[in-house]
């Protein structure tokens, strides 16, 4: 977990990234705009496991789509650029056209979806799924040498080789979601974005997963972006942390520091509401609920609910500065 | 007059919902006018032989549609088999659906042993091909043919499918709160169908109504050929029988054949639509976002009106 | 392999019951008509101008009742049905005296097969499919048309649409025969082959055209819905091309489905092609009842009825059970 960070090879870089959802109301007319990805600037560095955390309706789900690039109406990309750095190039994808985004796909970035128990094509058995997606990826594609491969990923990852014939009902949600995964790490992968991975588990199949993540990341050095609301998740198998709230970045570090010493009042309420052994002190909730995205408040918007709300953080939203070695917060309470 | 407003505005919606509801409403009404209204203004009975000269073609001034070989005028005996055949197929439609929907009423809501017969019952009605009943049935009623029988017939061989239905709606309906509460209250069984079950049931009775017709219509135009409807009465069917016989086509008297055929085409394109525009119309989802439309424009309208 | 068993069973006996039931209320119901077959035949024969002194009249009138198992009272008569049912005997027909129905009948039934099975599954397959594309593509213009092709086809009855074809097609532009299967012997030459199929296209494309509507209607249906399924979401997401998805998970997931819903249409989908093969004058099960009902053949109506009760319920029998080894969420549990 504690794996020596290259600082000089970051794999995927945004700048400055907006995202809105553009909504017609039901008269059919004006229409209303959620600002779910709110100037969000982050980078990832290679081979890390990098968490973005955050409240339900925080804007992360939304953020993991528009990095991946998987970008529909009502969705849409008002500001910003997301790169991915190969070893030769850098791509922005919001400016590539469909075919090119399309071989982006699985040979750059994968994406692991929300709720995987459903995501799998009921009536194809398991390897054939496989073999799609190689074919569709791979350039010079042959049968067998992607069944021989599909195998050795499988053995790799440690699922049963069953799995390969069976149709997913046969298979367990737990099981079901380490064949996404390994679906989305099958072929040489770069970046793997997993959106809620073990949401819906239970805690025993979870660590599984967990471990199975930690193992791509060291294996197949793939470089993981996890997006939960799980904090338990972030500090079991994350390098580094971004905390989301309102549709911005509030808080980012690797995650010793992060979860020990952490700068912004939100971040300190989430890490705070881990149980940790032996500690026996009340767990507080701050009270209100987040935000609307639509007219988010002025200023700071964890102001409303702030413990430590001054003045000036009403009406001037706090700058996202450097506080350490790769380590930001945005607050008016620093520097 | 104000009291009439908010259900005729309502109507008007639906009236110009989608123009496939539009085109269709206007087809049925159409229909309805010739078959009702427009038939009681012929100035002999249509059925009778030998009213008008034989095996003329339609023309602008005498016989719009022509007339048969028989001697009878096709125009109005067209708008007499249309009235035949509405009734016909409403009958048919009406009783088939009460019986088929009382029983899966009963059937839904029981449970039990009185599901599984009943269910076992409507199955073997449904799978039973209709057109040999059909044609054994009537061709043993012959004699006494008219369309409230006809009409019975044909719902005696339908109700099956609408046990099916009805049944699976009170599945889910018996599963929901107010159900619950219902029992809780003291409801009776009757009583819960009636009063909570109903309205939900409503939509779906409306479209599958105007569906029935269509089907009763098509039964009755297929007895026609068999020679088995009732010759006497005069129907959609029973015209191009005659025509068939008379070698209509062979003779070059197309019009004879043509008039009823294009009606029936007609009938059950426009009952197709319509059954379809009230199914999409009443759908719970979709009724949502159109009631919230509604209650908008009249909010607006009344902002206007105040400024 | 339980499982099975849970749900082979039940089908059997439901199978049993709804053949026993149909036969029975074939049965029940023309006895219940004041109309009595023997009356209606002796009428027959007096419109042809024959005369009976009452004696012979009476000897007629005994012996038919016994040809119609008409005899003794109602549970006599009705076991007597049955016994004579299992064994295949209906009687002497009375249109083609002494030919037994079941002679009659079973020489139609092989046309009638063939010329449904092979419609059927034509018209399930094209509309099915078309029926996938036009609903997976929504909005385009070709699917719109063909929606409304299918709107305006979909209600007609079976026998208008045959009465059209048979106009355009063999009156107006005269390419196909008017009746029959065949002119010449059946045998399996290629000859034959070629001439039959000439002689059944118009009623199988009657009946083609017809089922179209139907499952082209109901097919855009279930993929309008199968469209927003998360697999669906997430093989596009893959990156997987349209055309796998479109087949593979679209319409693949969709026609599950249509299986079940042809069980349900196939009584339906009989009488249809009946009535085809009546206006078509094609030698099938159809064309022997309008010639049982012309002539009033009360024997030979039974036999066709009992014969299309068991016919439909067989071939939904058998679909059902086909089911579970097509879905592979039943088929490997």
């Amino acid at each position: 977990m504690n794996q020596s960070i290259d600082r000089l090879n970051d794999v995927l870089t945004t700048k400055g990234l907006k995202a809105y959802y553009l909504v017609k109301t039901l008269r059919g007319g004006t229409a209303a705009m959620v600002h779910a990805v709110d100037d969000v600037s982050i980078t990832v560095h290679e081979g890390e496991i990098m968490g973005i955390a955050g409240e339900s309706g925080c804007g992360k789900s939304t953020l993991a789509k528009a990095l991946y690039g998987w970008v529909n109406p009502p969705l849409q990309i008002v500001d910003g650029s997301i790169l991915y750095h190969t070893g030769n190039e850098t791509i922005d994808i919001l400016q590539v056209d469909a075919d090119r985004l399309r071989q982006i796909w699985w040979n750059v970035v994968s994406y692991i979806p929300q709720s995987s128990m459903n995501v799998l094509n009921p009536t194809m058995r398991i390897k054939d799924q496989f073999l799609n997606v190689i074919k569709t990826h791979k350039k010079d594609y042959e049968k067998e040498e992607a069944e021989a491969t599909i195998v050795k990923h499988i053995d790799e990852l440690g699922l049963p080789r069953e799995v390969t014939t069976s149709f997913p009902h046969q298979l367990s949600g737990g099981m079901r979601q380490r064949v996404v995964i390994a679906l989305a790490t099958v072929l040489d992968c770069n970046v793997v974005i997993a959106d809620e991975p073990t949401t819906a588990l239970d805690v025993i199949v979870q660590r599984g997963i967990l471990q199975l993540l930690r193992k791509i990341q060291r294996k197949l050095n793939c470089t993981i972006v996890t997006i939960t609301h799980d904090m338990g998740v972030h500090a079991q198998i994350a390098d580094r942390v971004a905390v989301m709230y309102a549709g911005k970045i509030v808080e980012l570090g690797p995650v010793q520091k992060v979860f020990g010493d952490a700068q912004n009042p939100y971040t300190r309420f989430l890490i705070s509401s881990l149980p940790k052994v032996g500690d026996k002190s009340k767990k507080g909730s701050i009270g209100g609920k987040p935000p609307s995205l639509v007219r988010p408040p002025r200023g700071c918007r964890f102001s409303p609910r702030c413990p430590y709300v001054m003045e000036i953080c009403r009406t001037t939203e706090p700058g996202y500065e450097e506080i350490d070695t790769d380590h930001f917060a945005s607050c008016h309470l620093l520097g | 007059m104000a009291a009439l407003r908010r259900p005729l505005s309502r109507l008007a919606v639906f009236l110009t919902h989608g123009i496939g509801i539009t085109i269709s409403v206007i087809m049925v009404i159409s229909i309805l006018l010739l078959g009702f209204v427009v038939s009681n203004f012929a100035p002999f009975d249509p059925r009778r032989w030998n009213t008008a000269p034989k095996d003329q073609p339609p023309s602008t001034d005498k016989f719009i549609f022509g007339t048969t070989s028989i001697g009878q005028d096709v125009f109005w005996l067209l708008t007499y088999s249309i009235r035949n055949s509405i009734i016909l197929g409403v009958v048919g439609s009406v009783v088939g659906l009460a019986i088929g929907g009382v029983l899966g009423l009963v059937a839904g809501y029981k449970g039990g042993m009185t599901e599984k017969i009943i269910l076992t019952l409507g199955d073997t009605f449904i799978v039973l091909p209709g057109l040999p009943m059909l044609i054994l049935l009537s061709t043993m009623v012959k004699k006494q043919l008219n369309m409230f029988l006809l009409g019975f017939i044909i719902a005696a061989l339908t109700w099956g499918m609408p046990v099916r239905n009805v049944r699976s709606m009170v599945l889910s309906l018996r599963e929901r709160e107010f159900t619950h509460t219902a029992v809780f209250s003291g409801f009776n069984t009757l009583n819960i169908i009636a009063s909570e079950y109903t309205p939900h049931i409503l939509p779906w009775v409306a479209a599958s109504f105007i569906s029935r017709i269509n089907m009763a219509i098509g039964m009755e135009v297929t007895l026609a050929i068999f020679g088995l409807s009732s010759l006497a009465e005069g129907t959609l069917g029973t015209m191009i029988y005659w025509a068939l016989q008379y070698n209509a086509m062979l003779r070059g008297l197309w019009w004879w054949i043509f008039a009823p055929v294009g009606m029936v085409v007609f009938i059950v394109l426009g009952f197709y639509m319509l059954s379809g525009g009230v199914a999409e119309y009443l759908n719970p989802r979709t009724r949502l976002y159109r009631i919230a439309t509604e209650e908008t424009k009249e909010i607006e309208s009344v902002d206007r009106s105040i400024e | 392999m339980r499982v099975i068993r849970e749900y082979v069973i039940p089908r059997i006996i439901t199978y049993v019951a709804v053949i026993f039931i149909g036969i029975t209320v074939s049965f029940v119901l023309p006895r219940l008509t004041p109309l009595d077959p023997v009356i209606l035949a002796i009428n027959r024969f007096s419109e042809y101008g024959q005369y009976y002194d009452p004696e012979s009249l009476e000897l007629m009138i005994e012996s038919m009742k016994e040809l119609y198992g008409l005899k003794g009272s109602l549970l006599e008569q009705y076991v007597n049905f049955l016994r004579r049912a299992i064994t295949g005997d209906f009687g002497p027909s009375l249109a083609y005296f002494p030919i037994p129905a079941t002679d009659l009948v079973s020489r139609a039934l092989p046309w009638t097969i063939s010329l449904l099975s092979l419609s059927t599954i034509v018209s399930w397959l094209v509309g099915n499919f078309i029926g996938g594309v036009a609903g997976y593509f929504g909005g385009r213009r070709w699917a719109k048309a063909l929606s409304v092709f299918a709107t305006v086809v979909y209600p007609t009855p079976y026998y208008i649409m045959a009465l059209l074809l048979m106009a355009v097609l063999t009156y107006v532009i005269p390419i196909f025969p008017t009746y029959g299967a065949t002119s010449l012997d059946p045998a399996f030459t290629l000859e034959f082959i070629a001439d039959y199929l000439y002689h059944a296209t118009l009623p199988s494309l009657s009946l083609v055209v017809v089922g179209y509507g139907w499952w082209f209607l109901s097919m855009r249906n279930i993929v309008s819905h199968t469209k927003q399924e998360e697999y669906v979401e997430y093989g596009q997401i893959m990156g997987l091309p349209k055309r796998t998805i479109l087949l593979k998970y679209v319409i693949r997931n969709s026609l599950l489905p249509q299986i079940t819903g042809l069980s349900v249409a196939l009584g339906g989908i009989f009488s249809g092609s009946m009535i085809t093969e009546a206006v078509f004058s094609y030698p099938g099960l159809g064309y022997v009842l309008l010639t049982s009902v012309t002539n009033g053949d009360f024997n030979l109506m039974m036999a066709i009825v009992t014969y299309s009760i068991i016919a439909v319920s067989s071939a939904t029998v058998l679909l059902d059970l086909l089911y579970p080894l097509i879905d592979p969420r039943i088929r490997y549990k």
